[in-house]
């Protein structure tokens, strides 16, 4: 069973932005305690616009702590210049439950791929066990 | 990192899902709109669930669907949802689903005449106004 050490609650922030303009708004949230970021291109349509206007956009999602997430939004409503862009928006809501999410734990310089397919050769800061686990992800993907 | 702009934030707002089979979110859109909504975002996926359960008859059921994503003040929810709901056939099996997300607060892009509608009637009642409601009028 799940505890509480390996989920948590949190909020879900999405934004509706121009096509190209999410990457720029994700590089400049690294510093703000996202969990987790996923970018969709989306075809968007506003009454505001045009009737038959179909556009092409960016759907940035970011899940964030809930003690952060006020002002993530508020930093993604100015960085997106929502309130300026007619057809652009974003909205935030609760998530009862996100698992932590974390990145395997790799020296800088990479791992050597005859280490993963061996999974004997030592790699400096990795343990055989943290070896193992990329290897059977490798073979999985 | 800090800002001095005015945010102008909605409340008592929703988001209504649908998903239905390529081809339909364009049907299921333009009955939302019929019902009051504002504006539409859709983007495709691949449903799973019930082509298995199907076995041959599977081939009936598109697998690559469409996401309808549609914001509404709580006023229109209801009215939207059914309009959407009949328009995607959704009492079909294996039509779709859909559903509706209460949101915690939104944003948009608020046209000038809209905003100074609002001004005008919180200077005469003196009370917070629904900026969504005065939207979908």
């Amino acid at each position: 069973m799940l505890n509480q050490d390996h989920c948590r609650p949190a909020k879900l922030i999405v934004c509706i932005l121009g096509r190209g303009a999410a990457q720029s708004i994700v590089e400049q949230l690294f510093d703000e305690n996202i969990l987790l970021t996923e970018t969709l291109v989306i075809r968007n349509q506003n009454a505001l616009v045009a009737e038959e206007a179909w556009q092409e956009m960016d759907m940035l999602k970011v899940i964030v702590e809930p003690q952060f997430a006020d002002h993530v939004f508020e930093l993604i409503y100015n960085l997106s210049a929502i309130e300026l862009e007619e057809g652009h928006y974003m909205y935030q809501h609760n998530v009862p439950w996100v698992t932590h999410f974390e990145l395997p734990k790799l020296p800088k310089e990479g791992v050597p791929i005859k280490a993963i397919e061996s999974g004997k050769v030592e790699v400096e800061g990795m343990t055989l066990e943290q070896l193992q686990t990329l290897r059977i992800r490798s073979k999985k993907g | 990192m800090s800002f001095q702009k005015e945010m102008t934030i909605l409340t008592e707002v929703s988001l209504i899902t649908c998903m239905v089979p390529r081809g339909q979110g364009n049907v299921v859109v333009e009955a939302a709109r019929g019902a009051g909504a504002q504006g539409a975002s859709i983007h495709y996926g691949r449903g799973a669930g019930v082509r298995e359960r199907l076995g041959l008859l599977s081939i009936t059921v598109d697998a690559e669907k469409e996401v309808v994503q549609i914001m509404v003040s709580k006023q229109q929810e209801e009215e939207v949802f059914t309009e959407m709901f009949i328009a995607g056939k959704l009492d079909t099996p294996g039509m779709g689903i859909i559903y509706v997300t209460p949101l915690e607060k939104a944003a948009t892009y608020i046209p000038p005449h809209v905003l100074e509608k609002i001004e005008q009637r919180r200077a005469k009642s003196h009370q917070k106004l629904n900026v969504a409601e005065v939207l979908s009028e």
